[in-house]
């Protein structure tokens, strides 16, 4: 093997593209951003796939025999540089949820979801406590409890922390206590929570990180002229807290 | 002139949509669409043709059942499967073969097996059978019909020539042809083998990579503008809620992999067949891959084609029915 050491601008300029692509996924896994765009199950494929643009990299200045080269125009780079503007906008809005907190080493991670798998497996079919505590392993199983047997689950105590948000058809002076929840990436997040009235009438600002304490019961909302039950917490308690290592997205499995 | 401020908050929500769905999106299909670019580039480099074409059977209805197969060992999703398909066809395997594989991966690939059956556990197990047996009898289908017009009109060229190869008609360049284009002047050892593999990856991905991001800025404007649980009341008849399976599934462009749970999300209880057309539909026709699909298929063939998959996955929502509806 003899690689070929050519310095030309159309093959340097490809290179140059995919370091840079390479470095903003890297980026976007060391500092924990690359959760707010996607599920972390999908970090080791992003981690081959930078590797594969460090090596295109690489290859572009040691040269291939490929005939193609130079045929790249403008219109095979500007797609490209777009998404990466696009992102970086979208990372900068600043009503965006935050995911995991920083730092990602993905054989921690692997721990984090096995770890999250029993728990929310068993609270998905263990008899419900007298006290519902959700935190983030266990918030989507609840949740899907809460809401497909809201009679059961009423009178029982609940301790629930999230953003504030107010939802079209829920009960006057109530809040939704909720968390962003991400399928795949940022094209199906949608948020999930509970409703829930407040002890007081000074109600907490929309996006305010809160924790409530208070009672399940439940309410009749008609939505598109079906009516469904849905459960509440009648609040005894709620104050702002601080998140800590508390997770903005839930990721259901 | 000034913008009503209802008005303003539609169109900053719409825009924070698109830039939310564009960015997932963008940002979950490239590494898969790189990936797969690269392993049809090792392919190229590494694989003989003689390899392939123990791999896959001369006769055509067993070297699709080979593709069906194959897609099981291919955890990529759709993105990725368009490269490949290619690298298929290119090597000289029949068309029909190279449909199969396209199609079917995506469906039958372990990620989106386990992800379906996740997101249906507690609803009903049979889902996962019926994604991957309607799936691949689809799939199966479509090939078959693929190989039929292939034999009937030999000039049917339904793959575009690969730039490599573009002065020849695919359909016309006989299998010897292609072994010899391939090892004119081809590199022999394996670092070299590889730099030239990455240097087609580079091109191949820069050039179907605008495509797919083309698609995805149709998806993500579609998704700004039609919310999803607009829909829910078209969902109390069996054709209407099909018809808007397929839509949703075609719009919201979302990766096999974890599209169950959207399936789950937006269908379950209200419709089963809606659910099983998105299932089918999604993984091989939907609006960003259908850009990508037009470096596969030429685009006069490109409506018949997606037509068929529609019409598959909507008969499949439809016979589905008895084996998943509760009694």
């Amino acid at each position: 093997m003899k690689p070929v050491f050519s310095f030309r601008p159309d093959k340097l300029a490809r290179s140059l593209l995919f370091v840079l692509s390479a470095a903003y996924y890297g980026w976007l896994v060391l500092s924990g951003n690359i959760t707010r765009i996607m599920h972390p199950r999908m970090i080791p494929w992003i981690v081959v796939a930078t590797l594969i643009m460090v090596l295109i990299g690489l290859a572009g200045v040691l040269g291939g025999k490929s005939e193609r080269h130079g045929t790249d125009t403008l219109s095979h780079y500007l797609p490209i540089l777009f998404v990466f503007v696009m992102a970086s906008l979208f990372l900068a809005s600043g009503d965006l949820p935050q995911g995991l907190s920083s730092g990602i080493d993905v054989a921690a991670l692997s721990a984090n979801f096995e770890r999250r798998d029993k728990a929310a497996e068993e609270a998905a079919t263990a008899p419900l406590p007298s006290t519902i505590v959700f935190d983030d392993d266990r918030y989507w199983s609840l949740y899907n409890r809460l809401y497909d047997e809201p009679k059961t689950a009423a009178g029982r105590e609940v301790v629930i922390q999230g953003l504030v948000s107010r939802e079209k058809g829920s009960p006057a002076g109530s809040i939704l206590v909720g968390r962003r929840f991400m399928w795949c990436c940022s094209a199906d997040m949608g948020t999930i929570g509970l409703f829930a009235t407040l002890p007081s009438a000074n109600e907490p600002p929309q996006g305010a990180w809160v924790e409530v304490r208070g009672t399940l019961g439940t309410f009749e909302r008609v939505a598109d002229g079906k009516k469904e039950l849905l459960p509440m917490i009648v609040a005894e308690s709620e104050h702002r807290v601080d998140k800590g290592s508390a997770s903005e997205i839930i990721f259901p499995f | 002139m000034t913008i009503p401020p209802d008005m303003a908050a539609w169109l900053g929500t719409a825009a924070s949509t698109f830039d939310a769905t564009l960015t997932g999106l963008a940002f979950e299909t490239i590494p898969f669409l790189l990936i797969g670019t690269f392993l049809s580039a090792l392919i190229r480099e590494f694989v003989p043709d003689r390899t392939l074409r123990k791999i896959f059977p001369r006769h055509p209805m067993l070297s699709i059942v080979v593709a069906l197969i194959s897609g099981t060992f291919v955890p990529i999703c759709e993105c990725g499967t368009v490269p490949l398909a290619r690298q298929l066809r290119q090597r000289g395997l029949p068309l029909s073969t190279s449909v199969a594989f396209l199609l079917a991966a995506p469906l039958v690939n372990p990620l989106t097996i386990v992800s379906t059956w996740v997101a249906f556990r507690g609803v009903s197990d049979r889902f996962v059978f019926v994604r991957i047996g309607f799936g691949l009898a689809a799939a199966f289908f479509i090939a078959y019909l693929v190989d039929i017009e292939s034999k009937r009109n030999p000039g049917l060229a339904l793959v575009a020539a690969a730039p490599r190869f573009s002065r020849i008609e695919n359909e016309k360049r006989p299998r010897i042809l292609i072994a010899a284009a391939r090892h004119v002047g081809a590199p022999s050892g394996f670092v070299e083998r590889l730099v030239d593999a990455l240097d087609h990856t580079a091109v191949d991905f820069l050039d179907t990579g605008r495509y797919l991001i083309g698609g995805i800025v149709f998806a993500s404007v579609a998704r700004a503008f039609v919310p999803p649980d607009a829909i829910q009341g078209a969902l109390s008849s069996t054709v209407s809620a099909i018809g808007i399976g397929l839509l949703l599934a075609f719009v919201l462009s979302l990766c096999s992999s974890a599209d169950a749970f959207v399936a789950r999300s937006l269908f379950v209880p209200a419709s089963y067949p809606a659910a099983v057309a998105f299932l089918l539909l999604g993984p091989m026709l939907d609006l960003k891959n259908t850009a990508l699909l037009s470096r596969f298929v030429k685009p006069k063939y490109l409506l018949p084609f997606a037509a068929i998959i529609g019409l598959a996955a909507a008969a499949s929502a439809v016979l589905s029915m008895p084996i998943l509806e509760p009694r």
